[in-house]
């Protein structure tokens, strides 16, 4: 075995052993805490004190130092069978494992492992921090039959730890080990660690086993940092868990390798030349692939390469495909006369053959070939003359969808104007307004998180127009078996619970003449029911009968029609208020239903071309029948909704947008203010605000003096502001556990940024260290890192002030609440 | 070389000579062998049997090619017509005139490309398949990419095998239909010619 030492200037060194890294002074802790402290932690558990550990390999004394160091350790036998080591940890490495080699509790042997265990006493802890193996001899310590011995000197309770290989380069192997493991008896928990400089010679992240007599899981590694009464040095236990977790797919690998036994070897192999079995599906997906081939070549030697491998290989390739073979057999049958009459036969029907099957292939080819250009001339010039019609440029209907998804979710009908800082964030749509609280409203609702001022059978269902600019799929079955049948559906054709609404009159030149504040003229109209048939937003519906309605509450809507707002509650068929029509809520519903129906078109559009196509099976495959269904369903909405275009009406022209409200004010909806001190105004048709505390409504001008307000009415607002309070609550809830996660990532970011300040202190400043996925400059690692931390910080900031004003928002609306639960 | 009236050569065996350069001029060329076997059976000279057995090998080969040659002009052509009519769906062209275009216009074409392409070979069958094919597979294709494009947001993941199961049935039909109208009309064609030539 060739031993080399180097000895760098700054006092570090490396030990190298054929060619292979043993450790590096300046990361070796996270080597030996990781293989040490998880078995000695764990078998602490069981036993307390006067624990026996036996170290097999690992000459070095460091793994012998980290034993010695742990409080409970009565005796450390270390045995290893090179002089030439074990002596460099007495001198060289004193040092380095604080002269364990000293302590009179180590014992060292220098001996075979295999024999040494002939009379061996039993163990606690038993550590194998062996070489990685590059001869078929080294291998004898890793076979089933050295892990069987070793379960039988290790106590009931012990624990065994040991240098496996890396799971990351050469996977295959690394699952042999825990295979050959668990075939001797043992429970075996794989995990790994990342070496830096272990990974800067290529070896990947470095695994270990650990392994017991008793199961054992990754749950067990989770309170580790606890339970270690030592400190350690560069190992973070608390994350040791997290190299526990491999992937289904690494797991599966187990299944796959053989299990390493003395009569059957087959650790070097999977070592010398990983991913040597391709899996099944691989070489039926590239039956003619050289390289699956190439790969079950053995490499059966450590200076072999698979790249020598390859080499050779084309090599003799290139030489067979420049050999011209029907030449060839011409040539040696011009000579062949004197050869046997039956060697001259085989050779002239080989000449024969040749002279046929090269043909075949030729034509074959060409046909392909010909094919292939037809395929690309064809799809070519079908995109350059029709590049939006033919060929999968995405759906018309989808296409269509997503710009209707993309301009509703910035038609916010609240605005986002108002109380605190984050009014002009509010960018998702919403009928309701809610502009006073919208600085949570990242989501794309108007309040929070989609809650709006929709009832609570409609809150949540933020989707359609949640402000992403994901395109609908057009994949619900709503329109199909929902539709018209008890069921409001959306645009992505997803069926919603219904609701009725009971008013008097609908749409068409229909005025109110009763309002309950204002009193009026009793309707000439019964009053009748009307189900919501499509959910044109969060908070928007459009009725059977093409009224537009945007719902407040569970009681408390708004009718919007024939250019009036009125609002309804459904414990009474008349209107409760006529609410200032401002034209920034007509525009905004005129261009939802303008979206909406543009969306329900190419919809429309889309079902009647794939019907021209397969409509004709429709009475073969009731698929394609309720194709047919769901687009007389989509053309029944397509009328509805044109209606309810129709019967919107326009405001008087006169009529001029609101203006925002106060900074410590809260818009409930569209006209309708929560005022500081607790009052609620509305601005009636006439544009004069009424002001109520619950108890009496001032209505303006008009009539100056206090009376009773209307039970209903405040009914109506305690329903609203009862339907804000759990809104109120998700985003708080959201806000916090957005806050949570991101301070959370700011720990580990800043860890994190600990970790590569040091390596680079360690090291000089282009040393690579791993981030994430790829390997950087740690100075790039601290920048990039920094620059999390910065950003991290500003969320976090933006989070905190969230939280703060809809914590004060929701105290005020729960003391509010019981001043306005008077109502019938 | 035309037949000599030569005075060794029986008049039963001039008159299959005669027959033989008859039929290759028709381009029929089972015709032509036929009677050049029954000449050489009835021993007609060497020399001119042997004219004949090339030039009939020669018109042979180059029928053959003439024959594969139309079936991919025919694709070409039905390629270039079912292009044009991807410009847009078959709604919006109307129903009426796209079954029209798509199953009478460009199949009918295809079929007149190729038959006559294969006009002097005087086989209908062959024309016949050579237009169905050529015409069937454009139309397959055409309703293939369009079938994808359209069927792809359509369906719940619960309907797509009936959905996958009307397009296939949908592109096997209309291949159907397209090849048989092509191969029609490139049949009739071909027999046409026949015709012309007899008469």
């Amino acid at each position: 075995m060739s031993l080399y030492l180097d000895e760098r200037d700054d006092g570090s060194c490396a030990l190298y052993l054929d060619g292979d890294l043993q450790f590096d002074s300046r990361d070796e802790a996270l080597y030996h805490e990781s293989l040490a402290l998880p078995a000695l932690c764990l078998a602490r558990r069981a036993r307390p004190t006067g624990l026996r550990v036996l170290i097999c390999g690992g000459g070095d004394g460091l793994a012998l130092r980290e034993c010695l160091r742990f409080p409970g350790v009565v005796h450390a036998d270390l045995v290893d069978y090179d002089p030439e080591v074990v002596e460099l940890g007495r001198t060289r490495f004193a040092a380095l494992n604080a002269d364990a080699f000293e302590d009179t509790r180590a014992h060292v042997h220098i001996a075979d492992a295999w024999d040494f265990l002939k009379s061996a006493d039993p163990y606690d802890v038993v550590l194998c921090d062996f070489t990685v193996p590059r001869r078929a001899e080294d291998t004898r310590v890793f076979a089933q039959e050295w892990y069987a011995r070793l379960a039988e000197v290790l106590t009931p309770d012990g624990l065994l730890a040991l240098n496996a290989v890396s799971p990351q380069r050469v996977p295959e192997a690394f699952w042999c080990l825990r295979k050959t493991v668990r075939a001797a008896g043992l429970s075996a928990l794989p995990y790994r660690a990342c070496i830096p400089s272990f990974r800067a010679h290529g070896y990947g992240a470095w695994g270990f086993l650990l392994a017991s007599h008793s199961p054992l899981n990754a749950s067990l590694l989770h309170d580790l940092d606890e339970d270690c009464p030592v400190s350690t040095r560069q190992t973070d236990l608390s994350r040791l868990w997290r190299g526990a977790r491999f992937s289904r797919a690494e797991r599966r690998l187990e299944q796959q390798v053989p299990v390493h036994t003395l009569q059957n070897g087959c650790l070097l192999p999977l070592l010398l030349n990983p991913g040597l079995a391709p899996s099944e599906q691989e070489a039926a997906q590239h039956p003619y692939d050289l390289n699956p081939l190439l790969r079950a070549i053995p490499i059966l030697h450590p200076y072999h390469t698979r790249l020598m491998v390859e080499t050779l290989a084309k090599q003799v390739i290139g030489t067979m495909s420049a050999l011209d073979l029907r030449r060839l057999v011409e040539a040696v049958l011009r000579r062949a006369a004197a050869l046997p009459q039956e060697v001259r036969t085989e050779l002239t029907r080989l000449r024969e053959f040749l002279s046929l099957s090269p043909m075949q292939l030729q034509v074959f080819g060409a046909w392909c070939g010909r094919l292939f250009v037809a395929l690309v001339l064809l799809m070519t010039l079908a995109n350059a003359i029709a590049p939006d019609n033919a060929f999968a440029k995405g759906s018309g209907a989808g296409a269509g969808a997503h710009g209707s998804s993309a301009s509703v979710g910035h038609s916010s009908f609240g605005g986002g104007r108002g109380f605190g800082t984050g009014g002009g964030r509010a960018s998702g749509g919403s009928f309701s307004g809610a502009r006073g609280f919208s600085s949570s409203s990242r989501a794309g609702g108007s309040f929070g998180r989609g809650g709006s001022f929709s009832s609570s059978r409609s809150f949540g269902h933020g989707s359609v127009f949640s402000g992403h600019g994901d395109a609908p799929h057009f994949t619900g079955s709503g329109f199909r078996s929902s539709y018209g049948s008890g069921h409001a559906v959306d645009l992505e054709g997803v069926p919603r619970s219904s609701r009725s609404f009971f008013y008097c009159g609908s749409g068409g030149g229909h005025i109110h003449t009763y309002t309950v504040v204002h009193g009026g003229t009793a309707p000439a109209m019964a009053p009748q029911t009307h189900q919501s048939l499509f959910v044109a937003a969060k908070d928007m519906l459009v009725l059977d009968n093409g009224d537009v309605i945007i719902t407040l509450s569970d009681t408390a809507y708004l009718l919007v029609t024939n250019g009036t707002v009125a609002l309804m509650s459904d414990k009474n068929p008349d209107p409760l208020l006529l609410l200032y029509p401002d034209p920034t809520l007509f525009q905004n519903i005129r261009q939802q239903l303008e979206d909406q129906g543009l969306g329900v078109e190419q919809a429309i559009t889309a079902r009647q071309d794939w019907l021209s196509w397969v409509g004709w099976t429709s009475a073969l495959l009731p698929a394609v029948g309720e194709d047919r269904k769901e687009l007389t369903n989509l053309q029944d909405l397509d009328r509805r909704l044109h209606t309810a275009f129709d019967r919107l009406g326009n405001p008087p022209a006169s009529a001029a947008a609101t203006p925002p409200p106060a900074a410590d004010e809260v818009e409930l909806f569209l006209g309708c203010r929560l005022l500081a001190n607790g009052d609620i105004t509305i601005r009636d048709d006439r544009g004069e605000w009424l002001t109520t505390d619950g108890a009496t409504l001032t209505t303006g001008q008009t009539h100056p003096a206090p009376r009773p307000s209307p039970p209903l009415l405040t009914a109506a607002l305690y329903s609203i502001l009862v339907k804000l309070d759990p809104d109120t609550t998700a985003a708080l809830a959201s806000d916090r556990h957005d806050l949570q996660l991101s301070e959370t990532d700011l720990r580990a970011l800043q860890q994190d940024l600990n970790d590569y300040q040091l390596l680079q202190r360690q090291n000089d400043s282009s040393y690579e260290v791993d981030y994430g996925t790829e390997q950087i400059p740690a100075s790039d690692a601290i920048s990039r890192t920094q620059k999390d931390i910065d950003q991290n910080l500003q969320e976090t900031k933006r989070l905190q002030d969230d939280i703060t004003h809809l914590t004060l928002l929701q105290e005020r609306i729960q003391a509010l609440q019981p001043r306005y639960k008077t109502g019938p | 070389m035309r037949a000599q009236n030569d005075p060794a050569m029986s008049a039963e065996s001039h008159a299959e000579i005669l027959a033989t350069e008859r039929a290759l001029a028709r381009g029929d060329m089972a015709a032509a062998q036929r009677h050049l076997n029954l000449a050489i059976h009835q021993g007609a000279p060497e020399k001119q049997t042997n004219w004949l057995a090339a030039a009939i090998e020669t018109a042979a080969q180059l029928q053959q090619r003439r024959i594969r040659g139309g079936g991919w002009r025919g694709f070409g052509v039905a390629v270039v017509g079912y292009l044009c009519l991807s410009l847009q769906q078959p709604l919006g062209w109307t129903l009426p005139l796209w079954l029209f275009l798509a199953f009478l216009l460009v199949p009918g074409l295809v079929g007149l490309v190729v038959g006559q392409q294969q006009r002097q070979a005087h086989l209908p069958g062959r024309s016949f398949w050579a237009a169905a094919k050529s015409s069937g597979w454009a139309m397959g294709l055409y309703t293939a990419l369009h079938l994808f494009r359209l069927g792809g947001p359509q369906s719940d993941s619960a309907d797509l095998g009936q959905e996958l199961l009307a397009g296939t049935l949908s592109l096997l039909l209309f291949a159907l239909i397209a090849g048989l109208a092509a191969g029609t009309v490139s049949a009739m064609v071909v027999r046409s010619g026949a015709k012309e030539q007899q008469a």
